[in-house]
């Protein structure tokens, strides 16, 4: 918000330099954004004015605070009105009622006759356009000019378009249009506050004129509205109709009952001066009952507490006098009158703000408070997932953070036939920033692949990225709780999934002039997700997946946990890597935490060292199409009775010479008995019940 | 064997092998003075070896001498295989020599994000003091985002954070601060929590704004805590965060869930407070809000107002990061290109 210092100065000395100027403003809670010097000696201040601050949204306001901040004296505001005697009664010219008076407390109104409507006199416009108005005429300048100064929004209008010379305060009829100062037509309900004639509504309560009873070059006489309206109601119409306007954000955050009146009679003396009219005796209107004095306690020691520095009766009325506020002595405890601009300070901690803020808060010294308890992290599942981070990073993964929301034919695609048959459904945002932003992801993968993409796009092919996030779906049965004060505390009705996924192009690992290049294929990411897993205390295990859009048929599989299915992983659909820019292969995988971390963790244990001596054979197979290793590896420790401590994969092979479908498998069995060392006899008798076990069971033969 | 004239024997032997000795020394192989010990001193076929074994039948008036002469030789003949043999070791070690000045095969572990980075330092600042780490949901109800924290439908506060509204009921919450609601109702004080978290606002993407964040939210509730328990225990984590030399600021500000409010400062740690670029030359760095926290909360959860106070503060992790590593735009942070990433290796 926008202030001259020169218009300022009208009302307060404000001779400190600038810059300490500023100081005490941003450390008296309104702070200077921006500060431009003007020719002689004048200023542009941009000031930040927060919310609940209405009684400084104008140039008397702001003149009050400095005047606090810097120990001078604040000049009374000139908003009083010798009046003429011999002039025109008001009350004979026009008549206003409130028909709401819930919603309207108070309407004044003054009526000025015979007024020239002319270009604004230059100090006048001069001023409202440094603080970026657009000056219109000596009459409407003369409304804003005293918004800007006072706070109090004013609206003229031509008398003589009023029908019936009548002010009415009244709800809009169902149906009923307006059109606004700005040309607009509006259509109006129950819900809207008016001003109206003896026949039409004829502007928008507190927030905008109508164009048909405007100031015009024609205008000769005025009805000047000087009210106050309820905060609620006129936030609601300009929420409705999508009107912000000085005066709305005026009356929304609250303004003076009492400033009426001072802002009438100020506008009437400005325009006797300078439109050239004769103000009509007496001001008109209806008034509800007046606003209750506001009285508060405060207690000293309460102020104390709260701020952390020891203040007396004495401190405290140092610092809230000066602001207006009336403060006398009951006991220990104050007793303070609130100043009727004061519309945010309801209670005793308002107060205690005021004296802090009064303080500086820089005189506030720091210390640690003394709260007994041990530290931790309670998020759920926040161990395993770090050790499982760790085990990821390992293997090369670099952490990722994407966007929460994502496009809804994105995650649909790579979220279809997720684990466990559920189908998730979408959250949709009702106010997306973009078309391709409108759904929360239920699955981190499009995100993640974007941004593997978007690296192989500019020149980094070899990626390997992870995620560790929430993931979101409609939930089956929201979250519901209830408050200390008997409200609903619900959650929203959303389901939020701590999820896990990877994703991985290019080359299997950095290249270095030892090894032969290879790329990233599925025992790659496998391996990582396995690793990650089980670091996490994860008994995992695979088995093949369908194909989908996404995720390549044949090429896909379940990852089990505890044998329960909680992820996937599989290589991406040529279809796929197209729509995602990409000309090389890539993989992806996607945990479901939830589930993964469900089941009991796997601990540490120590089993002792064996003692005796193991003894390894290899065996070189032959096997036939349609045989998984997982249930190769079973039959050999079914076969072994015990005797196999460890089964490893160490050669695949495929060849012509194999028949067709079938794959050389060499597998290392290591045998071990717990209590002796081992007969060659035994070992060889091993061997051979599990070579007669795999040819039996599986078609497997030893290769020659 | 019938022999003539067993010195010259011995001294041609003695010739020849010097000579060949020469040579394989010349090749510089080991394995060609190999040969020619084995073929000169060899145990079963060496040649000298077989002169000394043969002695007896050499004719006893040149015995003494021919023996005194082949045990002579053999002693030269060994020392000069000897050097030879050392020579061409040295030379094989000398070949064998490794490059060290090539690189080794790389481990090359990924990297933490920086956002984790920084949110795991200020989480171990807090856990240090005591704190516990909470959690909450990122899809809240009105009610938790905005009611409860005192700022009721139609106030005008909720003009100061645009929000993403839900279909079918609930908002993206707008600030972590619904964590302090959803604490304070399930645990009784004295409490101090911190949530680190992610949070939305409808605003547009710039280099300084993004419409996720992330923010990390901090509530401490005793009887008797004061504003200079939440000066304190910000000046605590800045010192930890920034170094020992930084000052905090605090300047009255609004928030309706805190009253007295403010917003907190760092004065710049690049700079020491003269002004910089990463302080845009005003000494100070705007961290975060915080305050007291309003009694209308405690109210609203059912703690009793009167004997219990708290402090409550909330800073953005993202402009954390962008200050602490010189990151000049927030969207940098969610591209996730690696040569970005990998600049942060060894950073947590």
């Amino acid at each position: 918000m926008k202030f001259l210092l020169s218009w300022i100065r009208e009302f307060v000395p404000a001779a400190l330099p600038l810059d300490e100027l500023a100081r005490r403003l941003t450390s008296a809670g309104l702070p200077v954004e921006t500060m431009e010097p003007l020719p002689g000696g004048d200023a542009l201040l941009d000031l930040e004015v927060f919310p609940n601050r209405p009684d400084c949204m104008n140039v008397y306001g702001v003149a009050r605070e400095i005047a606090a901040a810097a120990g001078e004296t604040l000049r009374p505001y000139p908003g009083s009105l010798r009046e003429d005697p011999s002039a025109p009664s008001a009350a004979d010219r026009a008549h206003v009622t409130i028909e709401e008076p819930a919603l309207c407390r108070r309407y004044d109104a003054r009526v000025v006759l015979g007024v020239r409507v002319a270009p604004s006199p230059a100090w006048m416009a001069d001023r409202l356009a440094a603080i970026g108005l657009r000056p219109l005429n000596n009459v409407v300048d003369a409304t804003n000019y005293v918004l800007w100064e006072y706070g109090h929004p004013l609206h003229a209008f031509d008398l003589a378009t009023l029908a019936g010379a009548e002010i009415r305060v009244r709800r809009a009829a169902r149906g009923e249009r307006l059109v606004t100062l700005d040309g607009v037509e509006r259509a109006l309900d129950e819900d809207t506050l008016v001003i109206a004639d003896a026949r039409r509504a004829v502007a928008l309560a507190g927030i905008m004129g109508g164009h048909g009873t405007m100031v015009t070059s024609s205008t000769r006489d005025l009805l000047i509205e000087s009210a106050h309206f309820d905060p609620v109601s006129v936030r609601r119409t300009a929420k409705r109709l999508g009107l912000s306007t000085d005066a709305s954000y005026r009356f929304e955050r609250g303004a003076d009952l009492e400033a009426t009146s001072v802002a009438l009679d100020r506008v009437a003396s400005i325009l006797r001066e300078s439109a050239g009219g004769a103000v009509a005796r007496g001001r008109i209107g209806q008034r509800g009952a007046p606003a209750p004095v506001r009285r508060l306690t405060l207690r000293p020691r309460r102020a104390s507490v709260l701020i952390g520095i020891p203040l007396d009766q004495r401190a405290v009325t140092g610092a809230l006098s000066p602001l207006g506020f009336k403060v006398e002595q009951e006991a220990d405890d104050l007793q303070i009158e609130v100043p009727s601009h004061r519309s945010d300070v309801e209670r005793e901690v308002d107060l205690i703000e005021e004296v802090a803020r009064r303080i500086g808060y820089d005189a506030v010294p720091g210390r640690l408070p003394a709260i007994a308890g041990a530290g931790g992290i309670d998020r759920p599942g926040h161990a395993r997932l770090e050790r499982a981070v760790r085990a990821l990073r390992a293997a090369g993964y670099s952490e990722a953070v994407t966007f929460s929301f994502t496009s809804a034919p994105a995650d649909a695609g790579l979220g279809a036939g997720r684990p466990g048959g559920e189908e998730a459904e979408p959250v949709l945002l009702s106010n997306p920033i973009a078309a391709d932003q409108e759904c929360l992801r239920t699955t981190l993968l499009a995100g993640l692949l974007d941004s593997l993409a978007r690296n192989v796009n500019r020149g980094v092919r070899d990626v390997r990225l992870f995620e560790a996030a929430r993931t979101f779906r409609r939930a089956s049965r929201p979250e519901s709780f209830t408050a200390a004060a008997g409200r609903d505390a619900g959650g929203a009705p959303v389901e939020e999934r701590l999820t896990l996924a990877l994703a991985v192009t290019g080359a299997a690992r950095p290249r270095h002039w030892l090894d032969a290049p290879r790329e990233a294929g599925l025992w790659d990411l496998k391996g990582a997700v396995e690793s990650a897993l089980a670091e996490a205390g994860c008994a995992v295990s695979a088995e093949p997946a369908p194909g989908t859009e996404a995720f390549e048929d044949g090429a896909t599989a379940w990852i089990l946990v505890g044998g329960r299915r909680a992820g996937r992983l599989g290589a991406l659909t040529r279809a796929w890597c197209q729509r995602l820019g990409l000309k090389q292969e890539a993989l992806a995988a996607e945990i479901d935490l939830a589930i993964a971390f469900a089941g009991p963790e796997r601990l540490p244990s120590y089993t002792p060292i064996p003692r005796h001596p193991a003894v390894a054979r290899d065996l070189s197979l032959v096997v036939p199409a349609g045989r998984s290793y997982a249930e190769l590896e079973r039959a050999v420790r079914d076969a072994a009775a015990g005797l196999a401590v460890r089964v490893e994969a160490v050669d695949r092979y495929a060849g012509p010479e194999l028949p067709r479908g079938a794959a050389g498998l060499t597998l290392r069995v290591t045998f071990r008995h717990p209590e002796r060392t081992l007969a060659s006899e035994e070992v060889n008798q091993a061997q051979e019940t599990i070579v007669e076990a795999l040819a039996r069971g599986f078609g497997v033969s030893l290769r020659r | 064997m019938p022999i003539d004239n067993p010195l010259g024997e011995l001294e041609k032997l003695r010739e020849e092998c010097l000579r060949r000795l020469a040579a394989a020394r010349a090749a510089g192989g080991p394995a060609a003075i190999q040969e020619v010990r084995h073929d000169v001193l060899g145990r079963s076929r060496g040649r000298l070896t077989a002169f000394l074994k043969n002695l007896k039948e050499i004719p006893a008036e040149h015995r003494p001498l021919a023996g005194a002469r082949a045990n002579q030789i053999k002693q030269e003949l060994e020392s000069a295989l000897a050097a030879a043999e050392a020579e061409a070791s040295a030379a094989a070690a000398s070949s064998a020599r490794l490059d060290v000045t090539l690189p080794g095969v790389p481990a090359a572990p990924g990297t933490v994000h920086p956002l984790t980075i920084i949110r795991m330092e200020v989480e171990a600042i807090f856990l240090e003091m005591g704190y516990r780490v909470e959690d909450g949901p990122e899809a809240e109800s009105d009610y938790l985002n905005f009611t409860a924290l005192n700022i009721p439908a139609d106030h005008p506060a909720r003009d100061m954070q645009d929000t993403f509204y839900l279909q079918g009921g609930g908002l993206l919450r707008t600030h972590t601060s619904p964590v302090q609601i959803r604490t304070m109702l399930k645990t009784s004080p004295p409490l101090k929590i911190i949530c680190p978290g992610r949070a939305y606002r409808r605003d547009a993407s710039d280099a300084t704004h993004s419409p996720i964040f992330h923010q990390v939210e901090g509530l401490a509730v005793d009887e008797r805590i004061g504003l200079a328990d939440l000066k304190g225990t910000l000046l605590e984590m800045s010192r930890r965060l920034f170094g020992e030399r930084v000052r905090v600021r605090l300047r009255p500000s609004y928030f309706p869930f805190v009253e007295p409010g403010a917003e907190f400062d760092v004065s710049c740690f690049v700079c020491d407070g003269r002004g910089c670029r990463t302080c845009k030359r005003s000494g100070w760095i705007e961290m975060g809000g915080a305050g007291m926290v309003h009694p209308a909360v405690f109210e609203e959860v059912g703690y009793d107002a009167e004997r219990w106070t708290g402090f409550a503060f909330g800073f953005g992790l993202d402009r954390l990061a962008m200050v602490r590593f010189d990151i000049d735009d927030i969207r940098l942070l969610f591209e996730n290109d690696l040569r970005l990433l990998e600049q942060f290796r060894g950073g947590a």
